[in-house]
């Protein structure tokens, strides 16, 4: 989680909306990473399923 | 009487009771050849299921290694992207106006305040399995605020 915004001035809440955008879009590569691998792995369960050896 | 009958049924009693025995011997033998060869087939039907199973595990985890990579990249390259182009470039742009750093020229105490609850409470943890275990410490007093 990020850290608290420590002072009210824009600079700051600008620094930290730029924190924040970053670690969504690495977030989002993330997640993204998760599902493909979740994908991958169910594809492999179902070809083993279906006799795909 | 009794004699002279046994005398003659005894020969084919002999006969029967040999190929009872022969009969017999032949069902023990296949039975067990039968056996072995129900234990071979398992054996080998095991070690070919063992053989598929590494295949696909080893396929899966190149998959699994190559979608690892692909996301490290893509990761470090956004937090490289940020740290040397764009940070720089927003903190050069946010000193040009001093009003920008003034306190009194920001957001209130409130609105920042709420801003900072906005983080959500959520504590992750690794697992012993690999896999990550995430909650809210008290969602009930979360929920209530």
């Amino acid at each position: 989680m990020p850290a608290p915004l420590p002072a009210n001035d824009v600079a700051t809440l600008a620094l930290k909306l730029e924190e924040t955008l970053t670690l969504l879009g690495r977030c989002a590569v993330r997640h993204a990473g998760a599902v493909n691998a979740y994908v991958a792995a169910r594809e492999a369960a179902m070809r083993w399923n279906e006799g795909e050896r | 009487m009794i004699a002279a009958l046994a005398r003659r049924v005894w020969p084919h009693a002999l006969v029967i009771v040999a190929v009872l025995g022969v009969v017999r011997w032949i069902d023990h033998h296949a039975a067990a050849r039968t056996r072995g060869e129900i234990e071979a087939a398992r054996a080998r039907i095991e070690a070919s299921v063992r053989s598929d199973l590494r295949r696909s595990e080893q396929r899966l985890a190149i998959t699994m290694g190559a979608l690892a990579r692909q996301v490290h990249a893509l990761d470090d390259a956004l937090a490289e992207r940020s740290r040397t182009d764009i940070r720089p470039m927003l903190t050069r742009e946010l000193t040009r106006e001093t009003r920008l750093s003034d306190p009194a020229l920001g957001i209130s105490d409130g609105v920042r305040e709420q801003l900072n609850r906005a983080i959500p409470p959520v504590a992750c943890a690794a697992r012993p399995d690999g896999a990550i275990r995430c909650a809210m410490p008290d969602a009930g007093a979360a929920a209530r605020q």
